[in-house]
């Protein structure tokens, strides 16, 4: 009886940690740097695909997570995840048991006419039901000392309002007499959701968080196939950087050639 | 004998003249996959061919791109049919936004019409009726500038006899309807659920709007302006709104009947919008209009705004009631933006009539404001019977803040901060008259009840107010002359 007492015990004490780790997943850096076009403006990335973007303000964080039926897990949590610099490019790779033998690649590269990034997203070999999950939000407007996460965090999320046009969005924040705007171009496949950034211990759970809250953000989910890319944009518009997704595959691929050109 | 023959030649005749034209004749699939404007606007060019009639759509999801009216020509949506804006794609989208050299004067938005689900530049006698829908999912909201992107559900320009009647509106981008310099227009029973402007009615004559739901939580429901995107000055004028409700539910909700109110901002992080306004474009005028039995919920307050030369006179606005309203909810501005071509002067403000208001849950951050410039005046207003219940809670460190004059700066209630005043803050007007102004507060406000500045005649009658042991109810900041009131001016506590 003991023995059972016992195990009851250390399986509690799993569970707890398992949960411990996934509230708790935000203390990880942002080491790799990419900068923007403006003085100050940077874009800082984790060492799995997750960036915050410093312009300088905080003006939100992008994150990804794998869907695969009901389960789901965030790619810092992955089992391996890495990130290479390739001149001015981050390439990350993922694997994980979650998506078996399948692997992800991450390119992310600089624009060059606004603070932003293009970012495509691929795969092989992964599950039929595989799905990317991805969050943006975090806009708070003022400027993070180094001490501050560069994570989702509610408390950045307040009066966040989300423009989504199909599977593009602008999300404004700030203030009324100084008003920021970020604007974030998605694969056209991606089911968006206003979602509460309170909630957010796996990426289902946030996805099917709710909109009733005082930290909104947006989640969404879009399936996965073999050889297909996918893109993202994040970008402040102006003259020369306005966006739509049929733009990016073109765009990704010129910023790509000049970022191999200038590891040369 | 002969009539039998004079039947069977009409009903055979009348077909081959058929007035109807249903798009699914000429290729329309209604399967809302593959794009349906190019048998759309054939059959509409059909029509128009044969001297005009009437564009059938029947029930189904009409993919399409940018569908072009022309001049005798009904567009009928049947119940359950409905026109979805498709979204651009690389080679195919909404037509190219037309080149406007005034486009400087107002806002990307205002300056174009082509760039629209449908469209129609120079027309005469257009319908667009029926119980069907418009949803404008592929529309941008925003300020893209790229060809192929659609910002307008319905977009008129110079066109002349214009009804629109019954149909239902979603998320429709810039405007659900945005009419410019249209002469005779009707707007009836449509129902309007949108992610930014609901109608714009921009520099048109004749117009009359009634029985209709605006639902704009991001933007203003229906709201007059007098741009100079034609490229030359225009009034608004001869203007009836009637029996019409604007809101700012969550967007989408209110169509769904659900009334959601989970979403509290608008983008300009100022509080839901929704509410009938009058600028801000304002290089023309706005004449002669009548607004009545309207209701206005969970939206910002009736704005009248002309700060870029027009003159706003000769306006009667009757029997509203209005709940939860986020901030002022009477606002008169006349400001000197000058959003107009060099060398035009600073518009005017005057003969506005009031009468008949109910305000419950008003925001009392920015009280009620009447605001000139120094130097412009706004003139001959009259406040008749109305009611309003703020929430309170201003402070007496409140009362203190004397607001910026801000003359240039874009209209809107926050443009002051928070006013020094718990009911009326009124500067630099003249002949103004509250009468029969009764004021309450849900919780104790510690601010003079009216704020006075550069005033030149205010009548008070029968204006009664809380005012807080020890505040003054009437705070005169300077050059305030001419003040009247009777016995019952204030309802003091002290």
């Amino acid at each position: 009886m003991n023995k059972i007492y016992l195990l009851t015990a250390l399986f509690g004490l799993f569970c707890w940690n398992r949960m411990a780790f996934a509230q708790a997943d935000k203390s990880y850096s942002f080491p790799n740097l990419i900068r923007g076009v403006t003085p100050n403006a940077s874009i800082e990335c984790a060492q799995h695909p997750e960036m915050a973007f410093l312009l300088p303000e905080m003006a939100g964080n992008l994150n990804f997570g794998i869907i695969v039926g009901n389960e789901s897990k965030w790619m810092s949590q992955t089992k391996y995840h890495n990130v290479m610099r390739k001149g001015n490019k981050l390439v990350y790779k993922i694997s994980d048991p979650l998506i078996a033998d399948g692997e992800l690649f991450f390119s992310v590269v600089p624009l060059q006419t606004s603070d932003g990034i293009v970012l495509e997203v691929s795969g092989n070999k992964l599950p039929d039901n595989a799905q990317l999950f991805w969050s943006y939000g975090g806009g708070y407007a003022k400027t993070l000392d180094k001490s501050q996460p560069r994570t989702l965090c509610p408390e950045y999320c307040s009066n966040n309002v989300f423009s989504v046009e199909q599977s593009a969005f602008t999300m404004y924040f700030g203030v009324t007499v100084n008003l920021k705007v970020v604007m974030v171009v998605a694969p056209v496949s991606s089911t968006i959701r206003l979602s509460d950034a309170n909630k957010q211990n796996s990426p289902l759970a946030f996805f099917q968080s709710g909109k009733k809250t005082l930290a909104p953000a947006l989640s969404a989910v879009m399936p996965l196939f073999n050889g297909k890319k996918e893109y993202f944009c994040v970008y402040r518009q102006n003259k020369e950087a306005d966006y739509n997704h049929f733009m990016l595959p073109k765009l990704f691929l010129d910023l790509n050639k000049e970022s191999i050109s200038m590891k040369k | 004998m002969k009539n039998v023959l004079f039947f069977l030649l009409i009903s055979i005749v009348l077909p081959l003249n058929a007035t109807t034209f249903n798009v699914k004749d000429y290729g329309a699939k209604g399967d809302g996959k593959n794009i349906d404007s190019d048998a759309i606007n054939k059959s509409i060019d059909e029509a128009s061919a044969q001297g005009g009639g009437t564009v059938f759509l029947p029930a189904g999801t009409y993919l399409s791109f940018s569908i072009r009216l022309k001049s005798n020509i009904t567009l009928h949506l049947d119940n359950g049919a409905k026109i979805l804006a498709a979204y651009p794609e690389e080679n195919r989208g909404y037509d190219v936004a037309e080149p406007n050299p005034d486009s400087m004067y107002q806002d990307f938005g205002h300056s174009h019409w082509k760039n629209s689900l449908i469209w129609g530049i120079g027309l005469e006698n257009i319908t667009i009726e029926g119980q069907g829908y418009i949803e404008g999912m592929g529309l941008s909201r925003e300020e893209s500038r790229i060809p192929g992107v659609g910002n307008k559900a319905i977009s008129l320009k110079e066109c002349r006899n214009v009804l629109i009647r019954d149909i239902r509106m979603l998320h429709c981008g810039h405007f659900a309807l945005l009419a410019t310099g249209v002469e005779n227009i009707t707007i009836n029973n449509v129902w309007v659920d949108t992610n930014r402007d609901g109608f714009d009615i921009d520099c048109c004559r004749n117009v009359r709007i009634s029985d209709c739901s605006v639902n704009a939580p991001w933007d203003d429901a229906i709201v007059l302006k007098a741009s100079y995107g034609l490229g030359y000055f225009k009034d608004t004028e001869n203007v009836t709104i009637a029996n019409c409700f604007v809101s700012g539910f969550d967007q989408g909700t209110v169509l769904a009947g659900t009334y959601g109110r989970d979403e509290p901002q608008a983008p300009d992080q100022a509080g839901n919008t929704g509410r009938i306004k009058f600028g801000t474009e304002s290089s023309g005028g706005f004449k002669n209009i009548s607004i009545t039995n309207c209701v206005f919920e969970r939206c910002r307050g009736l704005a009248l705004e002309v700060v870029d030369g027009g003159s706003l006179e000769d306006v009667v606005i009757s029997n509203i009631t209005m709940k939860d309203i986020v901030n002022s909810p009477i606002f008169l501005r006349l400001g000197a933006r000058q959003r107009s071509p060099k060398g035009t002067s600073i518009g005017k403000m005057r003969r506005i009539t009031l009468s008949n208001i109910n305000v419950y849950n008003a925001e009392s951050k920015y009280a009620s404001i009447i605001s000139g410039i120094p130097g412009a005046y706004v003139e001959d207003i009259s406040l008749n019977n109305i009611r309003i219940h703020y929430k309170g809670g201003g402070t007496a460190e409140d009362a203190k803040i004397v607001p910026p004059e801000n003359e240039k700066q874009y209209p809107e209630p926050l443009m002051f901060g928070k006013i020094p005043t718990s009911g009326f803050f009124i500067r630099h007007a003249r002949n103004v008259e509250l009468n029969n102004v009764k004021l309450s507060f849900e919780s104790p406000d510690y601010r003079p009840s009216l704020w006075l500045d550069d005033v030149q005649g205010l009548r008070l009658l029968d204006y009664i107010a809380p005012v807080e042991k020890g505040v003054e109810p009437i705070f005169k900041k300077g050059n305030v002359s001419g003040v009247e009131w009777n016995s019952r001016v204030t309802g003091s506590k002290d």
